[in-house]
């Protein structure tokens, strides 16, 4: 059985990652503190069977949790399903694309999100993803699948990852 | 060109490397799990009413009041209505006993030995289970347990007197898988000989679940239910001028922690 040595160990070796992935979950640099916190005092309470790879159950854990977060605090911003159009100079500023691209981000309900996240960043196979989620792989594909279309289709989202004429 | 996955493999790990300097420590969260403990085990209305009840927490056994600020003790109320559900506790963190339950489809008991009048028993499965929770022969605690099919992750945490002043207690428990009763438990829940039956009629069969028992006090009694709609900390004057600080219920955002209603009480 896991114990508290562990637990610490995996709170000081994972806890940076942790801290970015949350990031990317909420936007927000003080949320992510909140969020991966929370995340981290719940999985505490269950170590005992958390088992070897603690990963999983944190990321499921940091998912609903920003998931009932989003659902039931006000967040400060409008989620629009059309982004303002912006002109696409040549050679447009990479910190202006970026945030663009952000932007664009931010507009993915959290579910797609949390795909997004825990595909490119923690680098989660799809199963591995499914079974943080609670849903199925087809499922996470489809999520996937929407989520990169909306960032590749939207004007904004595509003129801030066109890096090349 | 069009953004590539590389492209946003990219982007994700240079945006979210700028928040330098941030970190979680494991301080950080143990006082979360302090404070989440306190949110958790603390009903509104019985602290709100504590304001004025702060003398009778002063009644509650030696040290408790001092010891109160995150360190020994947090205030702790019942989980789930009862037959005295504005009684509160406050629960120290001398643990009594701690108990891996590795079979399910029986009663498992779990002796422990006692040192003041009351417990607070906090229950947990490794999977969606529905559990029970015996006290002194007396059926006190049920319900789900474990990630359920909403993926909330319940458990049962219960807080009362334990029993007959003998020096020992046990505490028993069972879980059965989750499914296996009638309705859910709905609307009232099992009792004590149907919850007999049901883990009778299951069976053995491998489990993973965990008991700990922790020594507790009785804090003050009200006269009122406790409510969950509150939010934020109080600070209760005790009657030494020492603050006592806990919280006010369960913030929505950690409602999934524990604190389960109770089917069919809340």
């Amino acid at each position: 059985m896991a114990d508290r040595a562990d637990f610490e160990r995996y709170v000081r070796q994972r806890s940076d990652r942790l801290l970015r992935t949350a990031y990317l979950l909420c936007r927000d640099w003080a949320t992510a503190e909140d969020l991966l916190q929370t995340a981290l005092a719940k999985a505490w309470t269950a170590w005992w069977r958390v088992g070897d790879n603690p990963d999983p159950y944190v990321y499921r854990i940091l998912a609903n949790t920003h998931a009932t977060w989003w659902r039931r605090r006000w967040r400060g911003e409008e989620p629009t399903p059309v982004l303002p159009e912006r002109p696409a100079h040549g050679g447009a500023d990479l910190l202006e694309s970026r945030d663009v691209l952000r932007r664009a981000l931010d507009c993915l309900p959290p579910r797609q999100r949390a795909v997004i996240v825990l595909r490119y960043f923690a680098d989660l196979a799809d199963p591995q993803i499914a079974e943080i989620l609670g849903c199925s792989p087809v499922t996470v594909r489809s999520q996937a699948s929407r989520a990169l279309a909306r960032l590749r289709v939207d004007p904004a989202a595509r003129s801030a990852v066109t890096m090349e004429g | 060109m069009t953004m590539t996955e590389a492209d946003l493999r990219g982007f994700l790990a240079q945006d979210s490397s700028e928040g330098v300097g941030r970190e979680v420590t494991v301080a950080d969260v143990d006082h979360r799990v302090r404070r989440i403990r306190r949110r958790r085990l603390a009903t509104g209305a019985a602290l709100v009413a504590g304001l004025s009840a702060a003398a009778a927490v002063a009644v509650a056994p030696s040290g408790s009041t001092s010891l109160l600020p995150d360190d020994v003790w947090t205030a702790s109320a019942m989980a789930r209505p009862s037959a005295t559900p504005s009684v509160a506790y406050l629960e120290s963190d001398r643990v009594l006993a701690d108990e891996t339950v590795a079979t399910g489809g029986r009663k498992e008991p779990i002796p422990y030995a006692r040192s003041h009048e009351s417990v607070s028993v906090s229950f947990s499965c490794g999977e969606a289970s529905y559990a029970f929770l015996w006290l002194g022969g007396v059926l006190v605690d049920q319900g789900p347990c474990g990630i359920q099919d909403d993926h909330v992750d319940r458990m049962l945490h219960w807080a009362g007197a334990d029993g007959d002043g003998t020096g020992r207690g046990t505490v028993e428990v069972a879980v059965v898988p989750a499914g296996s009763v009638p309705g859910g438990g709905l609307p009232g829940g099992l009792t004590s000989d149907e919850a007999d039956r049901l883990v009778a009629g299951v069976g053995e069969y491998p489990a993973r679940a965990h008991v700990i028992v922790t020594e507790a006090f009785t804090a003050f009694r009200g006269g009122r239910p406790a409510q969950r709609d509150c939010h934020g900390d109080v600070v209760i004057q005790g009657t030494g001028g020492q603050p006592i600080h806990s919280s006010v219920c369960e913030a929505v955002t950690e409602a999934s922690f524990t604190d389960v209603p109770f089917p069919g009480t809340s």
